[in-house]
């Protein structure tokens, strides 16, 4: 089903075969494309660039087509400072600086940046028409905390006209802001209000709900979809929000998920978020990701939920864990086995490898997901498949599907971190790429010559020769060489005439002939006990 | 090279932060290097620039591009932080965190990552206008997740109350029942440039002994625990750090404080009904990765 379809399912509360996920980019589109922060909220061509390669890359759902709390604030008379990997930030406030309220205007659709996010949703909507498009608009109490500063908190309680007379204004803006996006082709508006997290209950109904009402009731009556996002600790007024008949509310990490999950719901509302923003998408890997991704999944359900990070991804996440969230998202399979994983992780036996890979055969392991149901796995097996019959049974493969438990221990006991992954004796030779032909070889060859080597090296003869003195021996040690000689042979001839020593050997007079076999049985590791005990055995 | 302690000092506009800051600068920068870091959300610089006239000798960096409020903006304060401890490497690390900061986000973010093997989180101060606190009560929401997690609350400008003191300690005890509460008027109180619960382990010991490398950590969770399964977690590891501290939602609903130092486990009922569990780890024996999957196996 359609990105587009698939969340309008969501909203209505319809179990969806796959829940939708919307990764909220804002300048990180300029991060995929190379350009900075400013460069790029300034630039219909780059946001529409940006987003269309988010597109491409994160398959994603629906996407917001700008993500800047500062647009509208901007036009009305804030002073931005801008910055090259953050959406700039406000820095002073008009209303706290002299100007007042009357002298303000609500913005008309040419004003600022408006033509920036206006014609870059005109553009994707032509472009993505499967696409859900979100149109963001500045929250009422955050605009209106842009406008006073934070002079507002001492005013809530000491001015509440005046907080009632701006929030009315900015109201006004964020219905005009709504109506230019909703008429561009946004298919829901996204009402960004986190400020709101700074008050308690009371004052969010007397401050904020009737004020967000109005443009949600607003946004209904054109037809379209409606969302309420906030983050930090905004959990005391989740019900308020509901309260205000978004279609949907979107929180972040602060929130536990199941707590607005259990609200929404039985107020007849979807929801969305809250993967973590910082410490797993921007600062954690592509299995931190996933990890948190499968955790939301499962928490969020396939009813009214809808897969997003908890606010404006950092401009520069690494794509890669984005796209590992995107193909979670869109493979039940790879789900799966998140879920194994995880379970099985922390109550894992690990095996111990430390010996593995001393046999006369080289095995060669393949750890997939299954190779029957994973296109990379099973091409990774077929590759080995093909190469090992050429070394004529010396060359043993194994395929360690990780859906079986065995198979994950012994995935983690050779701390193989990616699937699939090629070990050839227990060690690590290739990780995701499927190695050509050529190279596969080679890496097997390799391995084929160090054990050879390390055998040769394994063994190493000696011959004493007691004599209680030189001239004793002489002939048998010339018979000796030419023996050598004539055999081929890398033996060592050592004449041993110390009286001491020969009785050591048991010999009080010579000449006499002890044959020595050596057997190198380890080199460069420290064998463990168990394997210590059988090499004594064997004496 | 030794971990560079990192100390919060948060409260609300006007409370008296920069005065602190002030102090501290004043008393130590002869004898280490203080790298400060603002996010004043506003207005902007101002305080910067009032520390910059003292003329001693300290760095600052200034965020001004995006404050600190809100975990969207915790990235860039990341990067700038890192290169700010690459160009100037403090001895100390104090952050002057707005009113509207999340300072366990804070907590969080300089106790992961690349940021982790160069600082840990070594005291979170929350400074309170006494004058302001008792006037608007109900700004308390404001204010009690900054109070919830600090170790020290500074109760300052007690000179301009006549009374009404004990009613301030007391709602900062509901929300905080183990913080240790300060009063003061003009932030006259002394400040520990480690972290007074290593400082106290290490008390009486040969002092020539380098100390371990300390990590803080911080778990959140959204997911209930049961108060039996959170005494085992806790009576495990505990004897493992300097302190574990912080609240946790239990199966009931209810929540609690935690207050672990070595031996000693202390649990205590708190009101709450809106916070997830936030816990701080602060040793020199475990890493966030094994204490996570401990808190995990709860469930």
């Amino acid at each position: 089903m359609k990105g587009l379809e698939l969340i309008k399912k969501a909203f209505a509360l319809e179990e969806v075969e796959r829940i939708p996920w919307v990764p909220f980019v804002g300048v990180h589109g300029g991060y995929l494309t190379g350009v900075d922060a400013e460069t790029y909220l300034k630039s219909t061509d780059e946001v529409v660039k940006g987003v269309s390669k988010a597109i491409e890359e994160y398959n994603p759902d629906g996407v917001p087509v700008v993500f800047d709390l500062q647009i509208e604030a901007e036009i009305l008379g804030c002073n931005l400072q801008w910055a090259p990997h953050n959406p700039p930030a406000v820095i002073t406030h008009p209303l706290a600086n002299g100007t007042s309220l009357a002298d303000l205007k609500v913005p008309e659709i040419s004003d600022g940046r408006i033509p920036v996010a206006v014609e870059a949703t005109k553009i994707l909507r032509e472009k993505h028409p499967d696409v859900a498009l979100y149109g963001l608009i500045t929250g009422p109490f955050t605009l209106a905390l842009h406008l006073m500063g934070t002079d507002i908190f001492m005013k809530l309680f000491e001015a509440p006209e005046e907080v009632n007379a701006v929030m009315e204004f900015c109201t006004k803006v964020g219905v005009k802001m709504s109506e230019y996006l909703l008429d561009a082709g946004c298919d829901i508006i996204a009402v960004v209000d986190p400020m709101t997290s700074q008050i308690d209950p009371m004052t969010f109904e007397t401050f904020v709900t009737p004020y967000c009402t109005e443009i949600f009731d607003f946004v209904r009556k054109k037809e379209k979809l409606s969302s309420f996002f906030v983050c930090g600790h905004a959990q005391q007024n989740i019900e308020a929000m509901c309260n205000c008949k978004p279609d949907n509310v979107s929180i972040d990490e602060n929130i536990p998920l199941d707590f607005v999950k259990e609200i929404a719901l039985k107020k007849g509302i979807s929801f969305g978020g809250n993967m973590k923003l910082t410490v797993v998408l921007l600062m954690g890997n592509e299995d931190d990701s996933r990890e948190n991704a499968m955790e939301c999944l499962d928490m969020g359900g396939k009813k009214g939920f809808i897969l997003a990070p908890g606010c404006d991804l950092p401009m520069d996440t690494p794509p890669a864990n984005i796209k590992a969230v995107s193909d979670l998202v869109h493979d039940p399979y790879k789900q799966d086995v998140v879920r194994a994983l995880e379970k099985k992780e922390s109550t894992l036996e690990i095996f111990n490898m430390k010996d593995y890979g001393q046999a006369d055969k080289v095995i060669v392991d393949i750890i997939t997901l299954d190779s029957e149901s994973c296109a990379p796995c099973q091409y990774m097996v077929e590759a080995v498949k093909k190469v090992a019959p050429q070394f004529e049974g010396v060359v043993e493969w194994r395929e360690h599907a990780i859906k079986k438990m065995d198979a994950v221990t012994f995935m983690s006991s050779l701390m193989v971190k990616n699937i699939p992954t090629i070990c050839i004796d227990g060690k690590i030779a290739f990780v995701s790429q499927i190695p050509p032909k050529s190279e596969l070889v080679a890496a097997i060859q390799k391995r084929i010559n160090a054990k050879l080597k390390l055998k040769i090296q394994q063994r190493k003869s000696k011959i004493l020769l007691l004599c209680s003195e030189e001239a004793e021996c002489t002939g048998i040690k010339q018979n000796i060489h030419r023996a050598i000689t004539e055999l081929g042979k890398d033996i060592e001839v050592k004449v041993i005439s110390d009286k001491e020593k020969m009785a050591k050997y048991g010999v009080a007079k010579g000449p006499a002939v002890v044959t020595v076999n050596y057997k190198l049985k380890s080199e460069g590791i420290e064998p463990s006990l168990d394997v210590m005990k059988e090499w004594i055995k064997e004496l | 090279m030794q971990k560079i302690p990192f100390h919060i000092i948060s409260g609300f506009l006007g409370s008296g932060k920069t005065t602190f800051l002030k102090q501290i600068i004043e008393q130590y920068s002869a004898e280490k290097k203080i790298g400060i870091i603002q996010n004043e959300f506003a207005p902007s610089n101002i305080d910067g620039a009032e520390l910059k006239k003292m003329g001693e000798d300290f760095n600052l960096l200034e965020i001004n591009n995006g404050s600190v409020f809100c975990v969207c903006l915790l990235g860039d304060f990341v990067r700038s932080l890192e290169k700010f401890i690459h160009q100037f490497h403090p001895d100390i690390l104090i952050i002057e965190a707005s009113g509207l900061s999340d300072t366990t986000s804070i907590s969080e973010v300089i106790s992961a990552g690349s940021l982790a093997e160069k600082i840990y989180l070594a005291s979170n101060w929350c400074i309170v206008d006494a004058q302001n606190f008792a006037k608007v009560g109900l700004m308390k929401q404001r204010v009690s997740h900054q109070l919830r997690m600090a170790d020290v609350v500074v109760v300052n400008k007690t000179d301009l109350v006549d009374s009404g003191l004990e009613q301030i300690e007391q709602e900062i005890r509901k929300i905080n029942p183990f913080t240790e509460i300060k009063q003061t008027s003009f932030c006259k109180i002394d400040f520990e440039l480690g972290n007074s619960a290593i400082n106290k382990f290490y008390f009486g010991e040969v002092k020539s002994m380098s100390r371990p490398d300390v990590n803080s950590m911080v778990i959140k969770s959204a997911r209930q625990v049961s108060l039996q399964s959170l005494q085992l977690f806790l009576s495990e590891w505990a004897p493992k750090a300097y302190r574990i501290k912080g609240f946790v939602k239990l199966k009931d609903n209810k929540t609690v404080a935690v207050q672990c130092t070595f031996d000693s486990v202390d649990v205590l009922d708190v009101d709450d009904a809106f916070h997830p569990t936030e816990l701080v780890a602060l040793t020199d024996r475990f890493t966030l990765r094994e204490w996570t999957r401990a808190f995990k196996e709860l469930f």
